[in-house]
């Protein structure tokens, strides 16, 4: 069975809006996101290319400051935008959330310490990382999904990408058992309070409470959105090798297991034949016939879908007229 | 007396939460009175809690593998301690 | 330039532990296989452990290992998968039943045991129990030498501070409790007895805890007992990722011990007349950026891994990049 190419799946979903890359580490993500953004937005689409990675490349890749300068307009292309998405700032809002409970906390307990160095160990959450991140790309998902057709997330290494995914999920049971023993330990307050009437107007405007509310709202719409197959895809890219390959099965698997839904698999750096034939060193010999017994690992296995083929570049690809050979290749090339 | 306690409560400035308990204790000492004793005890309480188990309130402080560790020993006194702390503060000067 | 990586373990005795670090790709896990295989050779007792968690061990070592436990390869060299998911299950279940046996209950009450199964789902726990189990092995000390890749940011980073902030912790308590006890010592025989007693245990669990983090990160940060390596290629991106990677190790303070410089085409290559165009270039683009890596890390450079023409994956092939690496003794550049 062959599957759609990239450009089938785009014209069988036209209202696809949200597109996620995700694979090994160093097998093309940002590329094939930088690819698929070029797509677009040379079709008229005003498009946006996000990267969630906690190491940035799209500024090295199109070789223009983006790092910490929010959404930019790239040079060279009209309807084309990135972003490399700053943790820190949300990470600072936790932090200030966490300070204002904790001194409230420490206030109403009436305990008579310094919440300084409580808030600066419980800011080191390791959980505050990982919750940005998702936080974000669901403030991307939400605030910029008028402003633009198409949003692109370049997701960080496999593992993470499945996280900030699988999280939607996860993060959901969390926030649900957090709002709980928010509302309860509120209606305790007023169970046991003297003053119920003046209790229970304070615990309604709970700022906490209200906080944890926002959250899950707005999970439940991103939720909503990732499970939506005509609104939103997954784009595996892997290359032909058994680790990438092995990596992209599992892969699939899981984000299946979370209902999202996988728009193909693209495969990079395949070498053409034709460059494999002008070079007769067993370098490129071997690297082919090893190719060869890849390429049908990949047919057998993910064979139903696979949209785009991307050939091996003699030099590291960077630029927007890199990438525009990219998103040209993506369309033409066949292995043969 | 509430508002008396703070008077010996010592400012929030530098000094860090050492200084803070170690002061409030010292206060507390001079007056050596067994009512303030108890209260650091459960002000203590609180703390301990509130480190161990705070994410229970909504304010995760330690990561929740290491919460979970400890989290058998502070069976007992989990329902006790969320009721003692939702409890206006009239009501526990009251009690004492 | 540094001294061959071989010497570096036959002078320094005391190293236990070795550490690879970079982005994805780059190959690290490769790496950390190829010097665990060459340690057993040696006659030491190696253990290979993957903090990855879409580890890729079973597949460079052909065997699925996958939360397996330890597995031995061959003598002396023994390696390991975690499979978080099922260790936190299994954490789960101890966790209940510790609170069956300490109180002579059946039946957990519910709002506990709906905080046990939602703990699990907290987003750092994955982390956290992997970090757990690896601090486990180390403590243990069974094994003559410790191999282990980490990616350099995220939870890697944290993994190291994290000892450092349960330090901070549980010092705070263990004032809170000497004050209690020094000032409290009438209110305790005047209250209800049990409190106190659980939280001599809680702060006993504590102290555990610290002792086995403790010993890990002083490990990580000793490097006289571990070594630090960043895994590169030849490429502009590759560089720029190591140049921030090191800023953030020096502020952990951990020393790098050195950088392997992976996937290069062997320069000899391009004196032949069989090599095509599209090699070529690639080698040439290779060959600028080695320049580079020369310039700005040269003095860290201790291994140059040449790129391999199929996938390095088996106990043979990775025992031979283990001999490769460990004997590397070139020149990055031609003069």
């Amino acid at each position: 069975m062959t599957a759609p190419t990239f450009k089938e799946f785009v014209e069988k979903h036209p209202s696809i809006k949200f597109f996620f890359t995700g694979g090994k580490g160093g097998v093309g993500k940002t590329i094939s996101a930088a690819a698929i953004g070029h797509y677009f937005a040379t079709q008229g689409k005003k498009t946006l290319v996000a990267s969630l990675n906690p190491v940035h490349s799209l500024t090295s890749l199109y070789g223009q400051d983006i790092w910490g300068r929010g959404v930019q307009k790239i040079e060279g292309l009209e309807n084309l935008w990135a972003v490399e998405v700053d943790i820190k700032k949300k990470i600072e809002v936790y932090r200030e959330q966490l300070t204002e409970r904790i001194t409230s906390f420490l206030k109403w307990a009436d305990i008579p310490v310094d919440p300084a160095s409580f808030i600066e160990i419980a800011a080191t959450n390791p959980a505050f990382e990982e919750s940005a991140q998702f936080d974000t790309m669901t403030d991307i998902m939400l605030e910029k999904e008028e402003n633009y057709d198409i949003i692109i997330f370049d997701c960080a290494a496999v593992a993470n990408a499945i996280r900030l995914l699988g999280l939607s999920k996860i993060y959901d049971l969390w926030l649900g058992r957090m709002i709980e023993s928010r509302k309860e330990a509120l209606s305790l307050r007023v169970k046991l309070s003297f003053r119920k009437d003046k209790i229970k107007e304070e615990v309604e405007k709970d700022p906490m409470m209200a906080d944890l509310l926002r959250q899950h709202e707005k999970m439940q719409k991103a939720k909503a959105i990732l499970n939506d197959a005509e609104k939103t895809a997954f784009i595996f890219v892997t290359i032909p090798l058994a680790l990438p390959i092995a990596v992209v099965e599992r892969f699939i698997k899981m984000v299946r297991a979370f209902d999202i839904p996988v728009g193909g698999v693209f495969v990079n750096r395949i070498i053409p034949r034709a460059v494999a034939e002008a070079d007769a060193t067993e370098y490129m010999k071997n690297s082919f016939k090893q190719q060869d017994r890849y390429m049908d690992m990949i047919h057998n296995q993910l064979g139903d879908l696979v949209s785009a083929y991307i050939p091996l570049y003699s030099t590291e690809v960077l630029g927007v007229d890199g990438i525009a050979k990219v998103c040209e290749d993506m369309q033409k090339f066949k292995p043969d | 007396m509430g508002k008396k306690k703070d008077k010996d409560a010592p400012d929030k400035k530098r000094g860090g939460a050492k200084e803070a308990v170690k002061d409030f204790f010292y206060g507390m000492a001079m007056q050596g009175m067994t009512r303030y004793a108890l209260k650091t005890r459960m002000y203590l309480e609180h703390l301990f809690m509130l480190i161990t188990l705070g994410d229970m309130l909504g304010i995760p402080i330690l990561p929740p593998y290491y919460s979970l560790k400890l989290l058998p020993y502070a069976v007992p006194n989990i329902k006790t301690w969320k009721r003692s702390l939702f409890k206006e503060r009239d009501f526990t000067d009251a009690l004492f | 330039m540094t001294s061959k990586m071989s010497d570096y373990y036959s002078s320094n005795h005391d190293t236990k532990i070795a550490v690879f670090a970079g982005k994805g790709g780059l190959g690290k896990t490769t790496c950390s296989a190829a010097l665990s295989s060459w340690l057993a050779k040696k006659g030491r007792r190696a253990l290979c452990f993957s903090t990855d968690p879409q580890a890729s061990l079973s597949d460079i070592f052909e065997k699925d290992i996958f939360g397996k436990g330890r597995q031995e390869l061959q003598e002396s060299l023994y390696v390991m998968e975690i499979d978080a998911d099922k260790r936190i299950a299994i954490f789960q279940e101890e966790i209940r039943q510790k609170i069956k046996d300490m109180y002579g209950i059946d039946e957990i009450p519910r709002e506990i045991d709906e905080y046990i199964t939602a703990a699990a789902a907290e987003p750092a726990m994955h982390e956290s129990a992997t970090y757990d189990a690896m601090a486990g092995l180390l403590a243990s000390q069974e094994f003559d030498f410790y191999v282990f890749d980490m990616p350099p940011f995220g939870h890697g980073i944290r993994m190291v501070s994290m000892a450092r902030i349960l330090d901070m912790w549980i010092d705070k308590m263990e004032e809170t409790r000497r004050m209690a006890q020094e000032y409290g010592d009438s209110a305790y025989r005047i209250q209800q007895k049990g409190a106190a007693s659980g939280q001599d245990e809680m702060l006993n669990e504590l102290q555990e805890i610290r002792k086995k983090l403790g010993f890990f990160q002083d490990l990580l940060t000793d490097s006289k007992r571990t070594a630090f390596y960043m895994v590169i290629v030849p490429e502009k991106m590759a560089i720029l990722d190591t140049r921030r990677a090191l800023d953030m190790f020096a502020q952990m303070d951990i020393t790098l011990t050195g950088v392997v410089v992976n996937q290069v085409y062997p320069r000899e290559l391009l004196k032949r007349d069989d090599l095509g165009d599209f090699l070529r270039e690639r080698i040439e683009m290779q060959q600028k950026y080695l320049v580079q890596i020369e310039k700005e890390l040269g003095n860290y450079v201790c291994a140059v891994i040449p790129m391999f023409d199929r996938e390095p994956k088996g106990l043979k092939m990775i025992a031979e990049v283990g001999d490769i690496m460990m004997n590397w003794d070139g020149k990055i550049t031609e003069d």
